[in-house]
This record gives structure tokens, sequence and C-alpha cells, in this order.
């Protein structure tokens, strides 16, 4: 059995943050989940896909957080408690839907998870999403640790049935990527089929109808202010002067800090997490108790803000800052260092400064950047469209995947992203706007999340560029979840249907089209050389399963090669391609037995035929 | 104990996931309140991952102030030497397994390589114990981490956290086909 659906009450279990969210909805009685996957969300949806395979669930991979977000909003609107998880990104995705469902409602409870991401450790951006509750005038909770991330789920879930909204869980990095321990609770009886009753009046967002809706939002969010005055999630610790107000993650931060600074007794911390609406009267009377106050919260001053509207209002003149100079940064994430020294010196408090650790006799580290793995098909693809492209001025805007990775030196394939299936429109747009020959990328599944709808576009207007579709059976860089294009029964599975990529693309009215396979790299680079010759659109199909997961579905039998005597040192193979597996020793590139795959590729291209079989 | 803190690094792909759970539930098995963080998503194609554990009186996040880590573990050298710099405090420790996994600079730009004798030198002017794990006496190297792991059990390195602990960790953690070959692994480091 699944370890999140044990029925054991009282039981301890260590979890991952995104394990207790999955656990979490476990024990609402959640009865219907979507998502798109991405970091650091994945592994809450990874949980309840696997959960779904041994119990009555309803989980679903959609195609996009827009799809994910509609499917749960008649799930929740039929009276099924449901949950749609998805990264910050994701949420612009399926921005259209909340905004309106908002306005409708649910008749279940229903939960929209929103994983930011401080930092960008997998990310295009650091948007923050607390600006969507402002936005659409949903309530936001925070957890700032694993346990309460769990708590809050539930209670996100009967809040949404006290308000007939959907409520947003906002979580970060490190709340998702934490372990900690994590005490079962009793599981809700999971409702798994409703009933729609119709409901034109609030289930049809015409203009009449929508201006009607309005108002209720806006009473909702009036009631929902109330829930936030006596949430047990806006609580305050401490009875000192010294004000500090915080939420999610930064809260552990705060809690380190004024241990290690020996100042419980003179500050007073105000943890938010019903951070929309904000309680505004428990405000104003905190603030009637400090001196002076400093806002603690990774991303936008989205609670600063608020606390100094309520100053105002309230005739309250202490000083209130979060972020500034010699403050906090709208940057990235915080860390207990950075947060205690920020306090130490808002608060005028003596640092302990002991010497730094000198690490100044320590030789420079080589960086190391992120690389495609050891047998990675995008590699060859990369390095074939700039063997075929070689003469030519090219533009290569690229997508959302592992192979973004293929922009670093020295495949430097990609110039131009800024997110999900914007490859294949960005491409309409160079191809037209300059007379450089436009090749993007895009891997299967983010084409199925939204390049379709660029490559209608393409044909309808006649654009004229080359598109390269990755696919390599899975959406890789989130975990190997699965796509549209994916034959389900290869991981057991049955009861799905399968796109073919070639044939949709074919059926859109794409005239050229052609498949590769990227591990024969002469005939690919010929194949590629005359669809880059095409004037309009061309689309060239690369075909190659993950290593990663082809290696773990067995379908791979790694068969390591070996540098042979042969070699003269031209060092084609490394400065080409770079592959992970090849190492400098005594000056001479050698090939790793350990994490060769044997894609031959190097083996391909050397000059020498140096590189061959490692026979064993 | 105010606080203990363990930083663990090394190259993405090398199963630095496996040893943090595991030595977080030995801790746990240790009756410590532990907290830890790990990387996940882009970072783990072949980047630099680290996982943090961290347990004491008055531990609440758990991140790690820089150079405020007891003990330090690496899977490679490169990034042994990192988390010297990075985290490990002076007089702290290091166990690592002495790989070397060539950073993109070094194999293509030219950038020098890091060794065993840089790691000596740099933690002997700090004061810090080093452990070094030999790769070539590890006769498979999917079971790596449980050498290094073996090695700061064998050394006590976590304090309060006893040889039976890491067994019980290694039991529940372990997937039941590779788990026998693993713990008879671990057991022969924690005897060295």
């Amino acid at each position: 059995m699944h370890k999140l659906l044990r029925d054991k009450p009282g039981e301890q279990i260590m979890l991952l943050g995104n394990e207790a969210i999955a656990r979490g909805a476990i024990e609402a009685g959640v009865a219907f989940a979507t998502t798109y996957p991405g970091t650091p969300s994945s592994e809450i949806s990874l949980n309840l896909f696997q959960m779904s395979q041994e119990s009555d669930l309803y989980f679903e991979y959609s195609t996009n957080e827009k799809v994910a977000l509609e499917v749960a909003a008649a799930a929740a609107n039929a009276g099924i408690r449901t949950f749609c998880m998805m990264k910050h990104v994701g949420l612009n995705v399926a921005a259209d839907p909340l905004m309106t469902l908002a306005y409708v409602g649910v008749t279940a409870g229903m939960v929209i998870l929103t994983a930011d991401d401080p930092a960008m450790f997998s990310s295009q951006n650091e948007q923050d999403n607390r600006y969507y509750g402002k936005l659409s005038g949903l309530p936001v909770l925070e957890p700032s640790s694993i346990p309460e991330a769990k708590e809050m789920v539930k209670a996100a879930f009967d809040l949404s049935e006290t308000l007939k909204e959907p409520v947003i869980l906002r979580t970060t990095t490190r709340i998702n990527h934490s372990n900690a321990f994590v005490t079962l609770d009793d599981i809700r009886p999971r409702v798994t089929k409703g009933r729609f009753e119709r409901d034109p009046f609030r289930c049809v967002a015409v203009p009449a109808v929508s201006r009607q809706l309005h108002v209720k939002l806006l009473e909702n969010i009036a009631k929902a202010k109330t829930v936030s005055e006596d949430s047990p999630y806006n609580f305050v610790e401490g009875q000192g002067k010294l004000g500090i107000i915080t939420n999610g993650v930064s809260y552990g931060y705060a809690a380190d800090a004024i241990t290690d600074l020996g100042i419980e007794n003179d500050t007073r911390l105000m943890r938010i997490g019903m951070s929309h609406p904000m309680p505004e009267q428990m405000i104003k009377e905190y603030l009637s108790g400090c001196e002076k106050v400093l806002v603690i919260e990774e991303g936008e001053p989205v609670m600063e803000e608020s606390v100094k509207a309520f100053a105002q209002e309230a005739g309250i003149t202490i000083p209130i800052n979060g972020k500034g100079e010699s403050l906090f940064s709208r940057l990235y994430e915080y860390d207990p260092a950075m947060v205690r020294k920020t306090v130490a010196g808002y608060f005028e408090l003596p640092l302990d400064t002991k010497t730094p650790v000198d690490v100044s006799n320590v030789p420079e580290i080589p960086q190391r950047p992120p690389n495609l793995c050891s047998g990675c098909s995008h590699r060859a693809t990369f390095y074939e469209v700039q063997a075929a492209a070689k003469d030519m001025d090219i533009i290569c805007p690229t997508d959302i995947g592992c192979y973004t990775l293929g922009f670093l030196p020295p495949l430097s394939t990609g110039d131009f992203v800024i997110c999900m299936g914007s490859s294949v429109s960005s491409a309409c747009g160079f191809g037209q706007a300059t007379d450089q020959k436009v090749v993007s990328f895009i891997g299967d599944s983010t084409f199925f999340h939204s390049g379709i709808t660029g490559l209608v576009n393409a044909v309808f207007n006649n654009h004229n560029f080359t598109l390269v579709i990755l696919e390599n059976d899975t959406t890789a860089m989130t975990g190997h979840q699965p796509h549209p294009g994916v034959d389900m029964e290869r991981m057991g599975l049955s009861g799905y249907g399968r796109i073919n990529i070639e044939n949709l693309v074919r059926s859109l009215g794409v005239e050229h089209v052609s498949i590769v396979k990227p591990f024969k790299v002469k005939k690919s680079i010929e194949i590629i050389k005359e669809a880059l010759e095409y004037n309009g659109v061309s689309v060239i199909i690369s075909q190659e399963p993950c290593a990663l997961y082809a290696k773990g579905l067995k379908m791979l039998k790694p068969r390591a090669f070996k540098v042979s005597d042969k070699c003269v040192d031209h060092r084609d193979c490394i400065n080409a391609i770079a592959c992970p597996s090849f190492y400098l020793e005594d000056n001479r590139v050698k090939i790793d037995a350990d994490t060769c795959v044997g894609c031959a590729v190097c083996a391909q291209i050397c000059p020498e035929n140096a590189i061959t079989p490692l026979k064993k | 104990m105010k606080e203990f803190n363990i930083y663990i690094t090394g190259v993405g792909g090398q199963g630095i996931g496996l040893l943090s759970q595991a030595l977080l539930q030995a801790i746990d098995h240790a009756g410590l309140d532990a907290v830890a963080v790990d990387t996940h998503g882009l970072a783990q194609r072949g980047g630099v991952v680290a996982s943090r554990i961290r347990f004491g009186e008055q531990v609440y996040s758990p991140l790690t102030m820089k150079h405020r880590s007891d003990l330090v573990l690496a899977m490679e050298i490169h990034e042994a030497l990192r988390g010297v710099n990075t985290a490990v405090k002076d007089s702290g420790a290091l166990v690592y397994l002495d790989v070397s996994w060539q950073p993109l600079p070094v194999r293509i730009s030219g950038e020098k390589p890091m060794t065993n004798d840089d790691i000596s030198k740099t933690c002997h002017a700090r004061q810090v114990q080093v452990f070094r794990v030999e790769s070539h006496k590890i006769p498979d190297p999917r079971m790596q981490n449980m050498a290094v792991l073996g090695t700061l059990a064998g050394h006590g390195l976590v304090r309060g956290v006893e040889k039976n602990h890491y067994l019980s960790a290694l039991e529940a953690v372990l997937p039941e086909k590779i788990r026998e070959a693993n713990i008879n692994l671990f057991e022969s480091y924690m005897s060295v």
C-alpha cells in the first residue's frame, strides 16, 4: 500500500513537504485531482498519481494548467472535493479560468496549489503568486513548516466550502522540498461521484450574470476577512516592542534569528499564515504595541504594503520597513544568516561577530553548471542541427525543459525562451521580422502543453521556420511524468489514449514533416539539411527516449565505449558535445565506463574512429 | 545540544537523496527531532546538489548559516572542497568520496581540477577532520553512498546516533531488492 494511504492515525512518518501536502489532500477526502507537473510542485502530483492506481481517487495529468484548472472547476461544481496543483508560472497559464472561477465559485471544496520558486532553482522567473490572491479575490494560505502544510490543506478545503470559493495554497521551494516528521490523522471518506445541479445564473458567466457574481465575490472577500481575523494561522508570539511580521518559510529564519540573538523577550513576532485577505484589525492592534516593525517576506512587499496602509488608517506612525537598502531584497530566497544580520541591523542590536572563516588560501573551484545527461538524445539533435546549419545565420528559439540546457557551451543552441510554448510562436515572429533562418526547439510534453496553437498559427499565417520537436516519450525534467503522446502500457497502465505527434502535425497542414533518429548522426544531418532548405513551415520530429527514463524501464541496457589507442587528441568529441562521461586524465580524453550508456554519438564524430565499444 | 548541522553535497545523479533520507531516518530513530531540505528539478541534471539536515533544541529552519555545519558529507572531490569552503565550521568534519566528476570548465576550458591534496591542505589549515573514502575499493559504484554513511557511522560523527539507528534506518529506506548488499557494505565500512 502507498505509504500516504496508510489509515494509521497518530503514526509519525518522515515526509517530504510535497508528500505531506498529498497526504493532507487524502486526509481531506480529496476525490479528484488534476495537474500539469512543474518543479517545485511535482512530487505532490506524482504521489497522487501513484495513489490513484490503488484507490478510487481520480487523478489526471492534464495537458496544461489551464486545462487542469477547468477540469477541476467542473468536478468542484459537481460536488466533489477537488485539488489542482501547479508551479507558480503554471498559474499564469491557468489565470484565465482562475479569474472567472472566482466569480462562479464552487459547490464542494476546491484547493489550487501554487508552488513558487524564489531564487529560481528550476524556473524562468520568481514571480510572487500571492498577487493572484489579490487579483482574483480568492483567499491565500501559506504554510511555514511541513506538518503545517498538511494541516493547511485540510483547513483550505474547509474554508473553500465555507465560502463556496476555491482557496489558493501557496508554497515555496523550501517548503515543498524539506523533510520533517508528520503525524498522520484520520482519512475522510472520499465522495467520488457527484451531481451537477443546473444553476445558470451562477455558472454561466455572461455580462449580466457576472455583474451579480462580482458583487457576490466582494461579499465573499469580506467574509474571508473575518475568517482571517480569527484564523489560528495568523498568530503573535512574544510581547516585546520590536515587531517582526513574517510568513511562510521566512518564519523559520526569523525564529532562528530571534533565538540566535537572544531577543525572545524583546520581540513581538506576527506570523501570517492566511495572507489574503490580511487580518486588518489584528494587525492594527498588534502595531499599537510595537515601537518599530520589520516585515520579513521573500519576494514582493505584499504584506509590507498592506501593513503600512493599515498603520496609516489607524494613525500609527512607527517605522515599518521590509524591502530597501540595507534591509531585505525583492530578489531570490532568504537564508538564516541574512535574516539574522538584517534583524540585528534594523533593531540596532550587537551582532556576535566572530572572526569570519578564512578561505582565502583555497584554490578557485571550477563552477559546475547543470548539464544534459550522458546518452541524452537532445545533445545529439543539437549537434546535428548545428552541423546542418553550419553556414547559415540562424536564430534558435527554444523552450522549457531539460533541453533548455542546450544553450550552454559547447552546444550553444538556444537563443530565446520566455515561457512554455514560446518556441513555436516566437519562431513565427522572428521568421517574419528578420531574414535569418529560424530553427526552434520544443519537447514533446511542452508541444502538447502549448506548442500546438503556435503551430496552427504558423500554418494559417504562412510563417517560415523549422520546428524541431524533441520526442523523448516523457516529461523528463520534472521527473518522468506521462504526456498525451506516451505509451502508458509501457508503464503497465491501461485505459489511456495516445496521440501520434507526426499524425497531429500533418493534420494541422504542415507540408514538410520529417523524422530523425538522432543517434544516427550522418543520416540525421542530411534529413535536417533538407528540412532547413524548405521555404515555409517544416517540422522535424527527433525520436529517442530519454536515457534516464529508458534505463528506469529497462528499455536501455548501457554498453560503455572507450577511447582507443587510435586517438590523436583532436578532442572533437569533448569540444563539440561535452558529454559528462568524458574526463581528462594526464591530458588525454577518457570515457567513464560507469556512466556511458553507449549512444555512440561521439564514436560517429571522431575523425580517427578512435571511440569503440568497451569489450568486457 | 543547541544545534547539530549536516551538509550533504555532490553531483546530481549520485544518490545524495537516499543518503540524506537514510541519515535523517537514523537521526529520528535516535530520538532526535530533525528538519531537512533537498534539491530537486533542473539542478539535478549534472549540477551541484545539496541537502541539509539540522537537529537540536532550538532549530526552526532547515537551512544552515554559512560555516556553521558540524559535518560535511560529499560524494565528489570538487563538491567536497566547495562544501568545506561554504558550509563546514572550523574544527568540523568532512567525509568525502574521492571520485572526480570533472566540471565542464575543466573539460573544455582548461580550468584546473581539484585534487585530494587541495582538500587535505584546506582542511588542515582550518582544523577540519578529514575522512577520505576510497572509491576504487567499493565493488559497485551504486553503493558509494553506503560507504560514506558507513564511514561516518563507524567514527560516530553524528552525536547521539548509534549503529543500530543507522541499521534500522537502512531497513526502512532501502528497497528490498538491494537491501542486503547495501547493508553488508555499510557494515564493512562501519567496522573499518
